[in-house]
């Protein structure tokens, strides 16, 4: 619970987790790091990657050696290792759960993993057992979701979850089509 | 792997934008400084200046190769004042993430019998960004 608590006491940036994530592939992939190999993997230059490694080293997240070799320090690994399992836990939830595309689910794990309470990570872990626990529960579940079920017909007044607007309307449209939308609307 | 003339445009091209980008920065860091300091703004217009320049000639090696410039760049610099030893401490870091990438390449074009007037360049390059990657050490333990 600590390290979850940690964590909460730290939340750091999209941009930072990229930078941290970035150096524990390398370290773990070639036993090294340098800032060279980060901005390759994220695809930034090395102006970039130096300049945001400075406060995560001020923050002791990281340590650079003499030779420039970088690692993540104690508190860095504990962060690397917690946005790891969310994104691992979001993944699984959205593709085995939900049914959302393997690919996808990774790229909003990616998205969101630095972003989720702890409360909510272990609630989702919770789910996740409680529906691992008994294959039958996942398969109705998953039957319900993806199979025979009533789809919506967008009328609020018969839906047992929206008030006057219609949920499934809108958070089945993408953020590109909703600014389509709007530029075409002001035009 | 040996370079190819492609490997050596797209490594040139990193360096571009690493200029590019560098002199965005120098921009940024000179609109930001919380008080006035003619020193630290002399330091980074003039900066800023060989930046540009820099990126020119990169501009004119890459298309002296075939290639065509690519400006690839990610550039977040927050509204933060600075302070005259922050603005030079962040010029030194971006300095020398630059002089790294000129030596790291000429050091491997160089091991590879590389084209001569590219590795004339990246050692003119590379003195030059040791000279001012010198100068801000000196000015940043100067203003400590």
């Amino acid at each position: 619970m600590d390290t979850w608590k940690e964590f909460e006491h730290n939340a750091i940036s999209h941009s930072a987790a990229h930078h941290l994530m970035a150096v524990d592939t390398l370290v773990r992939k070639n036993g090294y790091a340098r800032v060279s190999d980060v901005a390759r993997i994220l695809n930034i230059t090395r102006g970039s990657v130096s300049i945001s490694l400075k406060p995560l080293k001020v923050e002791g997240l990281i340590e650079q050696d003499e030779n420039k070799f970088i690692r993540l320090g104690r508190r860095g690994q504990n962060l690397v290792d917690i946005l790891l399992a969310r994104r691992a836990l979001l993944t699984r939830f959205l593709s085995e759960i939900l049914g959302v595309d393997e690919h996808q689910a990774e790229v909003d794990g990616c998205k969101v993993e630095h972003l989720i309470s702890a409360e909510t990570a272990e609630k989702l872990t919770r789910l996740l057992r409680f529906l691992g626990e008994d294959s039958s529960r996942a398969k109705n579940l998953a039957s319900g979701l993806l199979g025979d079920h009533e789809a919506c017909d967008e009328n609020v007044s018969n839906c047992p979850i929206c008030e006057d607007t219609c949920l499934a309307k809108l958070v089945s449209s993408t953020i590109g089509e909703a600014r389509t939308d709007k530029l075409s609307g002001d035009s | 792997m040996p370079f190819s003339v492609d490997r050596v445009i797209e490594e040139l091209n990193r360096l571009l934008a690493e200029e590019v980008e560098a002199s965005l920065r120098y921009l940024h860091l000179m609109s930001s400084l919380d008080q006035e300091n003619e020193m630290v703004t002399k330091l980074l217009q003039e900066t800023f200046e060989e930046t540009v320049e820099h990126a020119q000639i990169l501009g004119v090696k890459i298309r002296g190769l075939g290639g065509m410039p690519r400006m690839q760049i990610r550039l977040d610099c927050p509204p933060k004042a600075v302070t005259a030893q922050e603005a030079i401490s962040d010029a030194l870091t971006v300095e020398e993430a630059a002089l790294e990438g000129y030596q790291e390449l000429f050091d491997r074009l160089k091991e590879e019998g590389g084209d001569h007037t590219i590795l004339s360049f990246l050692e003119t390059q590379v003195e030059l960004e040791s000279e001012h990657v010198e100068e801000l050490r000196r000015l940043l333990k100067e203003n400590e």
